[in-house]
């Protein structure tokens, strides 16, 4: 990479610095784009200050929008009483593809980890509390990752809004649908053993 | 359980090696520094995927080269398998195969092939660290229960959160309120695997007992026994149990910045006549002891999975006088496959049992 001139090396640096690109990565990308002609590159650039310009966070559910209010918030049909906690935008799109639930969500944008200096004041759980001080929501779904800093989150989230009456649940743990109970993973099989449940 | 053949590519002092092992009983015979730890070390990795001397994965690698590899063909209840284990310096990554199919978790390579090792660092045991104790468990354990090993990593990564909250409590940076989910975790963690090393020392003990007997004779009476920091306090080991010790050695915890109580504070205890045997165990107690540990973890293996292990002896034969010797021997009279190693041929006299393969090593390579 040395041998590249300065500016070539900023790029690849740069994009160095993306999640999932190593050195070698980079180099390709930046070479790709350098080959590109300008108005290519211009669309890039645009659409990147664009949607850093554009999306904020919705008033209600502290998901990504480009309004004040997310399409999903704003949508009539949908049950306001239960609201559904993740961790992340993504995890609302991995739900609303199940097309299964029909409450409104909240996002925390991360999970508590204190060897990262995650602690409850970094994640959107004023909001979530305020919108719980509202008296509409009748059911929090806490659907925080299920590893140990999910799990730790959701423990706190239980243990802080219990004490106000709203019916607090946790997504289950359990053996993956279509697949076969031989090849599931030692932890899942003994958890799903663990929460079994009377047929 | 057995190996049938080793394949070694820039790994320690060996440029490019293959070695073809006989189901009973292989001698390794060379002087010291020549390289026969090291084959005993590569079919360790192939069981547990690190080194039993501790040593780093770039360590492994022969001078001036960038990577490892150490492959077997082994035999485990009736089924024949190739492992194949590489390191890479550049990548500092691992990279597995089983027959061809690569292992996208080496979590998933771990106790496809069995092996116990016994070498003379383990004759401090005794009286060495609680923690070369635990490590003793954690092999034994993570080697035939899945669920064993992934407890133990989910616990590691929970004490470390737990140790930084307790830091960030005690600065004033975080509430006492937010220790809870860690605490929480941690109980659950804490309680099963402290409940899974309780029941394998216990069946560890019933065949230590009568093995060390059949040397001391009545003499007198070895025994094992897991000590655990979270039982000496709690009647019944239950989560709200071990929550509860949590809370009690809160204050403590906060101004040591670490968990005072759980797994990592435990200990497997050696007991002579019922006292503790770390204080004032003679040397020969001492290798009656650790030689009675390795045999009595040699049946536990086999009685769990099915199979015996691969015995590893490295380099304690001439440490043994006659009468334990008699009890390798016992163990090498049945079905079990062992790779040895001496510097002398003469150490093998052991009483009625041959080697049924000599193999001789010299400067990183197998000369006959």
């Amino acid at each position: 990479m040395l041998s590249f001139p300065p500016a070539i090396q900023r790029l690849i640096a740069e994009l160095a610095r993306l999640p999932g690109i190593g050195p070698k990565t980079a180099q390709r990308l930046a070479f790709f784009l350098l080959s590109q002609e300008r108005v290519a590159l211009a669309e890039l650039t645009g659409a990147i200050l664009a949607a850093k310009e554009k999306i904020r966070y919705c008033s209600t559910c502290c998901n990504l929008a480009e309004e004040a209010a997310c399409p999903i918030c704003r949508e009539g049909q949908r049950r306001r009483d239960v609201v559904c906690v993740v961790q992340d935008p993504r995890d609302v799109a991995a739900i609303e593809r199940t097309h299964d639930f029909r409450g409104l969500y909240h996002v925390l944008h991360g999970a508590i980890s204190p060897m990262d200096g995650i602690g409850p004041e970094q994640l959107r759980i004023k909001e979530l509390l305020s919108r719980l001080s509202g008296g509409n929501v009748q059911e929090l779904i806490l659907a925080t990752n299920p590893n140990i800093e999910g799990e730790a989150t959701a423990l706190y989230l239980a243990r802080l809004i219990k004490p106000l009456g709203v019916k607090v649940t946790r997504l289950a743990h359990g053996l993956p649908v279509g697949g076969d109970l031989e090849y599931a993973d030692e932890l899942t099989l003994a958890r799903a053993l663990e929460n079994r449940r009377e047929m | 359980m057995r190996v049938e053949e080793l394949s070694l590519t820039s790994f320690r002092n060996y440029s490019r090696e293959k070695v073809s092992f006989s189901p009973g009983l292989n001698y390794i015979v060379g002087k010291n520094g020549e390289g026969k730890t090291n084959l005993l070390e590569a079919l360790f990795i192939l069981a547990t995927t690190k080194s039993h001397r501790q040593a780093l994965d770039k360590d492994m690698v022969k001078i001036g080269e960038g990577q490892f590899r150490v492959s077997a063909r082994i035999i485990a209840l009736g089924v024949d398998r190739n492992l194949d284990l590489g390191y890479d310096v550049t990548l500092r990554k691992k990279v597995a195969n089983v027959s061809g199919f690569p292992v996208t978790k080496l979590q998933d390579f771990i106790g496809i092939f069995n092996v116990v090792m016994f070498s003379p660092e383990d004759l401090a045991l005794v009286k060495g660290t609680p923690s070369d104790r635990r490590r003793f468990l954690d092999i034994l354990l993570c080697q035939v229960d899945k669920v064993y090993f992934r407890l133990l990593q989910q616990y590691t990564h929970v004490s470390r959160q737990r140790n930084e909250a307790l830091k960030l409590i005690a600065r004033g940076a975080m509430k006492l309120f937010d220790l809870k989910p860690w605490d929480q975790q941690f109980a659950a963690l804490a309680q099963r695997i402290t409940l899974r090393r309780f029941q394998a020392t216990e069946r560890l003990a019933a065949s230590f007992l009568s093995l060390t007997d059949a040397i001391n004779r009545g003499k007198e009476t070895l025994s094992i026994s897991y000590s655990s920091s979270l039982l000496a306090a709690t009647a019944s080991l239950d989560v709200d149990g071990v929550a509860r010790e949590l809370e009690r050695h809160q204050r403590e915890d906060l101004k040591r910045g670490t968990s005072s109580i759980g797994p990592h504070r435990d200990d497997l205890k050696f007991l002579i006549n019922g006292l503790p045997a770390a204080a004032y165990a003679s040397q020969g107690q001492q290798r009656t002891a650790v030689l009675g540990l390795k045999l009595a973890e040699l049946k536990y293996m086999q009685e769990v999975t099915g199979d015996y292990p691969v015995l590893l002896l490295d380099d304690v034969l001439s440490e043994l006088d006659s009468s334990r010797r008699q009890m390798i021997v016992q163990v090498l009279m049945s079905d079990v496959q062992a790779v040895i190693t001496g510097t002398d041929e003469d150490d093998l006299s052991l009483q009625g049992v041959k080697p049924a393969l000599v193999l001789r090593v010299e400067r990183g390579k197998v000369v006959s």
